[in-house]
């Protein structure tokens, strides 16, 4: 079977542009020959420090960021080659969930219209429809649906990342690269959203690529783990096999800093 | 009431009391901060706990008093620093106080930091303003802090602006103009969500040294109970704006006494072990902070909620030293005298 996501020697250099004249003096190598296979149905987990270059690949996935090389084939349709119709016609079927809440959302719109967004612009849902399924979608992460009125500066950090969520699900798309979706949430809704992300990905045969720093959620979530490092992936396994054994001095390192589990440990 | 004696509450660097807090919406008054009363020791580190708004970074804004005022209301019997009432001070005053006297590192760390200044002069402002040092020393000071917290080749990404760092890389931007000032007390919101473990533990390592070294208080704003357990004194845990567990860190993750404690413990992942099932999750959703109710803000998700809870609002009791819970109910006496040493506190008529 094809696989849903192929990312193959995917490179994006940075300029680095120094004094009056602005000129070129090197390139930050943020991304630097990235390959790897997402199967449908799967998630597969990508971590890595702070500055890795984790975002760069999520953000070149959606053409949200021009790569500087390599290959983005998606369902059999390569997208660094795909006309602007392609383009348009695929984007409904991969999302993006964020992690800086801030820049995502509108800031004038209210929460109801950013969800309903998508709706607006791929599908001709009515505006009865609509409203219905913006309702259902705030149940789906957590979130009063009478809320739907209030601008995003009323919310909370975690109640704005909660309705980038159910903005990513409107369209039912088939892949969310979802960029540490979980970190600017307390531990209780985590755990709600996990299993939520778990169980819409059983019901409609979702596919993750799941960007975290939080090694506890990935193994809990994923099926196999790619470890990045300065822009190159440098380990990949399935989940358990690479907590088990870690192999690369990399991410034996990550995995020893790990704080302390209060409590129970 | 009794008054603190005069030796202990001088020992107090931040006290706060009876601080409400209501933000003004289109549907009515959203009540953020309901009565929460800390304090802060020199050299402390207080973790401040609770699910995504329940009023952490609203107890945080209206101490630094940072909240716009016409869509505000901020009242308190107390906000003082080093004995000086903050509540009093005019808007210069107030503003020499955040940055040298009071450190800040702010929840969405690319939105605090300005997108036109480069990262190195966002970093040596502060340092030639507060600590007056001169043009050369500031910026050799500056790349000294990128590096203590991680950022690689500091020198070459001097220059850059905001939007060439990842989310990481700003938040340590934001943890490194925090510390520039050396602050005595730092209040940090959710400073470390974006970090990796590796450099969450440098981080973590860095502001215990600044502790040890030069008695730096802290206020960590975090959901994330691992840090707290390796870097928190006390916790204060908060639910519906309200402050409903408080009790040394050690004592909270032991024998966590209020329901919503001891759910946030239980919906933690292990790493060894099981392997992927479900999480525990607390079921239902927080409250709508415009409506709450008249009692216990937690009863309608709490699993041992009984008539009391919904007719009358718990205060922070006493509780006892890890008797279960049937018994404590029992022997309030017993307790009294056992909690006064331990002086952990939670606000449930169940452990109460
Ligand atoms: N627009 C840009 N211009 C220049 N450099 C950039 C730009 N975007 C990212 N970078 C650099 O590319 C590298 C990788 O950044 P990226 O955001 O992909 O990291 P990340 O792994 O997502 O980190 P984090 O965990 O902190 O979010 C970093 O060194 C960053 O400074
Ligand atoms: N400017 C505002 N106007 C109206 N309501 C607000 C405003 N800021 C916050 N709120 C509301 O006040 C409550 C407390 O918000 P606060 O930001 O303090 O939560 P928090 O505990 O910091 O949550 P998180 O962990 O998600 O950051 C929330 O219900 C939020 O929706
Ligand atoms: S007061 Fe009642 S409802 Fe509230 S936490 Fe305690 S037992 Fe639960
Ligand atoms: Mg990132
Ligand atoms: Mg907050």
């Amino acid at each position: 079977m094809t696989p849903l996501l192929e990312v193959i020697g995917l490179k994006k250099h940075f300029p680095v542009r120094r004094g009056m004249m602005q000129r070129r003096t090197g390139s930050v190598r943020a991304v630097d020959g990235v390959s790897f296979r997402l199967r449908r149905g799967e998630t597969l987990g990508l971590v890595g420090e702070s500055g890795c270059g984790k975002t760069t690949v999520a953000r070149s996935i959606l053409r949200l960021t021009e790569p500087t090389s390599g290959r983005i084939v998606f369902d059999g349709v390569d997208l660094t080659a795909a006309s602007p119709a392609e383009l348009r016609a695929l984007r409904p079927r991969m999302q993006m969930i964020f992690q800086d809440t801030h820049s995502s959302l509108n800031p004038r719109l209210s929460v109801g219209r950013s969800i309903a967004e998508p709706l607006l612009e791929h599908t001709d849902l009515g505006r009865g429809q609509r409203q219905d399924r913006v309702a259902e979608l705030m149940s789906i992460v957590g979130l009063d649906s009478k809320l739907a009125g209030r601008l995003p500066h009323e919310f909370s950090g975690g109640q704005r990342q909660r309705v980038g969520i159910a903005r990513a699900l409107a369209l039912k798309p088939d892949l969310i690269v979802c960029d540490e979706p979980i970190s600017s949430l307390d531990i209780s809704i985590q755990a709600q959203i996990v299993n939520l992300l778990a169980d819409i990905q059983e019901e409609f045969g979702l596919t993750y690529l799941f960007i975290s720093h939080d090694l506890r959620m990935v193994k809990h979530l994923c099926d196999r783990v790619a470890v990045m490092n300065e822009g190159k992936i440098v380990e990949m396994a399935p989940a358990e096999a690479l907590f088990r054994e870690p192999g690369h001095s990399y991410t034996r390192a990550l995995l020893s800093s790990l704080p302390r589990r209060p409590g129970r440990s | 009431m009794t008054p603190k004696p005069p030796d202990e509450a001088s020992r107090d660097l931040l006290r706060v009391r009876g601080l409400h807090t209501q933000f003004v919406s289109d549907r009515g008054l959203v009540h953020a901060v309901n009565d929460v009363s800390f304090s802060v020791r020199r050299g402390e580190a207080l973790a401040l706990v609770g699910e995504s708004g329940c009023g952490k970074t609203a107890t945080m804004l209206s101490v630094l008093r940072l909240l716009p005022p016409h869509r505000s209301r901020v009242r308190a019997d107390e906000v003082s620093y080093k004995g000086r009432d903050l509540l009093g001070l005019d808007d210069e005053e107030m503003r020499r106080v955040r940055g040298p006297e009071i450190g800040m590192i702010f929840q969405d760390p690319r939105a605090s930091l300005n997108p036109v200044l480069t990262i190195g002069r966002q970093l040596t402002e502060s340092l030639e303003v507060h600590l007056r040092l001169g043009h050369r020393a500031a910026r050799d000071r500056a790349i000294e802090l990128l590096a203590s917290v991680g950022i690689p080749r500091p020198a070459s990404r001097f220059d850059d602006y905001p939007h060439q760092f990842s989310g990481g890389m700003c938040q340590r931007v934001m943890i490194a103009i925090a510390l520039a000032c050396e602050p005595g007390l730092l209040i940090a919101d959710e400073p470390t969500t974006a970090l990796d473990a590796t450099i969450q533990a440098q981080i973590l390592d860095l502001v215990s040294e600044l502790r040890a070294t030069r008695e730096m208080a802290m206020i960590w704003i975090t959901h994330d109970l691992s840090v707290v357990a390796n870097l928190a004194d006390r916790v204060a845990v908060m639910y519906g704006g309200s402050i409903v567990e408080m009790a040394g860190a050690r004592r909270l993750f032991d024998a966590p006494a209020h329901p919503y404690t001891q759910g946030l413990l239980a919906s933690l992942p292990a790493l060894g072990g099981e392997g992927p099932g479900r999480l525990t999750a607390i079921p239902g959703q927080p409250p709508d902070m415009t409506r709450l109710p008249g009692g216990c803000a937690f009863a309608e998700r709490c699993p041992h909620a009984f008539d009391r809870c919904r007719r009358e609002r718990p205060p922070l009791m006493p509780v006892g030293k890890g008797a279960p819970p049937g018994e404590r109910r029992t022997r309030p006496g017993a307790q009294m005298a056992l909690s006064a040493e331990i002086g952990a506190r939670a606000a449930c008529w169940w452990t109460g």
